[in-house]
């Protein structure tokens, strides 16, 4: 049975210019393609017809065969397309082509909006995780620097007694993380500042004033257990390469003085974000509970700061550490809570939270080699 | 047939010797033809604005697809004689032209990147430069094999290389001759990629020719001379006239009029303070009439005096051209180029860049409004050409980010 699917239409046979105006006849599987005085210019069989461009008004779509690739019928909307369409194999007729409908592009920019969302939030977050595989001594470097700028020009305490004492609890502490960092944990002699400061690399600084206000070592200690959280889950590292990007962290950790410097500074004037002081505080609470001794030091530690919060505000000191994220001590507070029903032993003894007390009776300059 | 081994070509069955004539029928008598155009700018903006969504959902890799099917859809709204245009070329090839050419694109410009630190590495701006050659061949031939009227296809021979030569060459004369060789060059490479051109097996002929430019070429040099020596006597007068002190009096009168001054007998050093005064005022509207002028004017008046120039350039490429027994001919004067010009820059500025799409479709029916063709398309007949073989193409041309050609 023979069906007559267009007439007059255009058909260029792909061997010369020659314009051939046709009529297109479908017999069983196979189509012919004729012209006016009714000789047979192809037959092609219905499997082997491909769809290279469908029809547009006023453009006709255009179908070629495997047969003859270099030839080409073109075909009118109205004039049979849909009926040869219809029969021609799916796989051939595939056309790749994203919809351009007015509506459609809704549906681009939304997606373009998420795209953008995912470029410049999820993946520096991403990005902040090649700190995980960032040396050592790339972190050891970039800490020595913030640390030259924090500290400035105030010496360092150095009594061997509370010194020892320190380092004891550092190592206690480090035995319940995995990290394998050297602590360098110093008190520095300021009494202005309430501060306590965790640089990459394992450098960490505890003004003497939050000696000096501490009711209790638990209270030393859990601030010493959070700045080491810090470290130990690399919130500064991650921040850097978020904040300055690659290039420039490698640039930094290459040796560019110029841009070490910079990074440095952008740290000490950095604080971290909520989600990684939680998370310090949470490290911290589960470090504590396992060495068994009272995390309440640093929820203490916590509600002096949020009865100050007013004044440090008009001060305008902004650090790392606890002092960033003003409305959020109290959140932190009530996270830090729990149920007292573990028994808890002293961090350290009489004799050795007095020697921590008075380490700052013998100073020395600071330095980080 | 100059084989290039980064290309694979597939020897074609029979392909009939090319002709420079149209044997068997002989032309009727010539008609003039124009191309009809119906593309809309509607759906320009449509591909125009598809293609940034998703540049940016793809990091810009749909970019080589977006170039396709903005190409696909102004060469099907293109017709000549009843018959309309075909562009094969897909995005994949393109994708796999840059793929290809990626660590060629990086040896390029790594160097030139880090010449800032070592400026030895400028010297790499001459392969690069050297590269623009083999870039517009490469990316002309892809387009010619990819284009198809009446079922046949285009076709480029020459070689890549004697191109790039070619137009190194010609670089380096055109520096040398002050600028003077650039009519004698472009027609050179233009000549170039026309004697080596095909419709299918019907050879393009090129007899274009620089020396009729060359008045256009003086002319449009001129112009912008005179206006660079206009405008800087418009500054250089300027100055002048602010050190002269004919706007002391500005700066005089208005520290006069304070009484507080009079009385304290100022007399001297008013008068010194208020040329001051004024010297300071008319050179700070000087000096920003002159970052005006110098800045912003010849960016819209040398473009415009070039108009001179790029309009007998394109009327020559037209008027030197014959493929088979056909003519062709391009009626762009400066007059009507400026016109055009100025109406875009316009366009866009009142638009913010908005009116890209609109440029596009613009410049489109300039063009097909300023070509005929002349000869009897009736009569006009080729056969089927040979296959350029290339399963990828302008990858270099993509890095270097400029257009060989058709829009």
């Amino acid at each position: 049975m023979s069906v007559n699917v267009a007439s007059a239409v255009k058909f260029y046979d792909g061997k010369t210019s020659k314009v051939h105006i046709v009529d297109v006849v479908f017999s069983g599987s196979i189509l012919h393609i004729t012209d006016s005085t009714g000789a047979n210019l192809a037959s092609w069989s219905i499997a082997t017809i491909k769809i290279l461009e469908p029809p547009s008004p006023p453009v006709p779509g255009v179908m070629s065969s495997d047969v003859a690739p270099d030839a080409r019928l073109h075909i009118e909307a109205g004039k049979g397309w849909a009926y040869i369409k219809s029969r021609i194999p799916k796989h051939n007729k595939k056309l790749w082509l994203l919809p351009t409908h007015w509506s459609s592009f809704f549906g681009y920019g939304l997606v373009s909006v998420l795209s953008l969302a995912f470029l410049f939030i999820m993946f520096p977050r991403a990005l902040g995780n090649l700190a995980l595989i960032m040396p050592a001594s790339w972190e050891n470097a970039l800490g020595e620097h913030v640390m030259e700028t924090m500290v400035g020009s105030d010496r360092t305490c150095s009594a061997a007694d509370g010194q020892k004492v320190l380092n004891d609890m550092t190592r206690k502490i480090q035995g319940q993380m995995t990290r394998d960092v050297k602590y360098d944990v110093r008190v520095i002699n300021n009494n202005y500042m309430l501060n306590a400061f965790a640089a990459p690399g394992g450098h960490i600084i505890i003004y003497k004033k939050i000696i000096d206000d501490a009711g209790s070592p638990e209270e030393l200690v859990g601030i010493l257990a959070h700045e080491m959280a810090h470290v130990e889950l690399r919130h500064a590292s991650k921040s850097v390469i978020r904040n300055l990007g690659l290039g420039y962290t490698l640039s930094a950790i290459f040796g560019n003085v110029g841009t070490l410097e910079s990074a440095a500074n952008l740290l000490s004037q950095m604080s971290y974000s909520r989600e990684d002081e939680r998370s310090a505080d949470a490290h911290a609470k589960k470090t504590l509970n396992a060495l068994n001794i009272n995390p309440r030091g640093l929820q203490e530690f916590l509600e002096r700061v949020a009865e100050m919060e007013p004044d440090i505000d008009i001060k305008g000191i902004e650090f790392l550490s606890y002092l960033s994220s003003h409305p959020d001590t109290r959140e932190r507070i009530k996270a830090l809570e729990q149920d007292q029903t573990q028994r808890y032993t002293a961090p350290m003894s009489e004799r050795e939270w007095n020697a921590v007390r008075s380490i700052c009776d013998q100073t020395k300059p600071t330095s980080y080699e | 047939m100059n084989n290039e081994s980064d290309i694979a070509f597939e020897e074609p069955e029979a392909v009939p010797e090319p002709t420079t004539e149209n044997k068997p029928i002989k032309p009727g008598k010539a008609k003039k033809y124009v191309l009809d155009y119906d593309g809309k700018t509607g759906a320009l903006y449509k591909l125009f604005l598809l293609d940034f969504f998703m540049r940016i959902i793809t990091i810009g890799i749909y970019s080589f697809w977006g170039k396709t099917r903005l190409r696909k859809y102004i060469f099907s709204r293109h017709a000549l004689d009843g018959d309309r245009f075909e562009y094969t070329g897909t995005g994949g090839e393109l994708f796999k032209g840059f793929l290809k050419v990626l660590p060629i694109l990086v040896i390029l410009f790594v160097p030139i990147i880090l010449a800032e630190f070592y400026p030895v590495l400028a010297l790499f701006y001459i392969p690069l430069v050297y590269c623009i050659g083999i870039a517009i061949y490469g990316a002309t031939r892809y387009r010619y094999s990819r284009t198809r009227w009446r079922g046949v296809r285009g076709y480029l021979d020459g070689s890549t290389i004697g191109y790039a030569n070619l137009a190194f060459g010609r670089m380096l004369l055109n520096f040398i001759t002050l600028g003077f060789a650039i009519p004698s060059s472009d027609i050179a490479k233009h000549r170039y990629i026309m004697n080596n051109a095909y419709f299918g097996n019907v050879k393009a002929e090129f007899t274009g020719d620089s020396k009729v430019l060359f008045g256009a070429y003086i002319k449009s040099m001129l112009l912008v001379f005179f206006i660079f020596i206009a405008l800087g006597g418009l500054v250089y007068a300027g100055f002048a006239m602010a050190q002269s002190g004919d706007y002391s009096g500005y700066g005089q009168s208005q520290y006069n009029a304070d009484e507080n001054f009079d009385d304290l007998d100022f007399g001297e050093f008013n008068s010194e303070f208020g040329d001051l005064g004024g010297e300071l005022g008319a050179y700070t509207g000087m000096i920003m009439a002159a970052t005006f002028f110098m800045i912003f004017i010849p960016f819209l008046i040398f473009p415009l005096a070039r108009s001179i120039y790029v309009a007998a350039l394109m009327r020559e490429k037209m008027r030197g051209l014959k493929v088979g027994h056909l003519k062709f001919m391009c009626t762009v004067t400066t007059g009507k180029l400026i016109k055009h010009k100025m109406a875009n820059a316009l366009i866009l500025i009142l638009t913010l860049g908005l009116g890209f799409p609109y440029i596009v479709q613009r410049n489109i029916r300039f063009m097909v409004r300023h070509h005929i063709i002349m000869g009897d398309l009736k009569a006009f007949h080729a056969e089927q050409g040979k296959d350029q073989g290339l399963t990828s193409g302008e990858g270099l041309e993509t890095g270097f980010d400029i257009d060989a050609g058709f829009f």
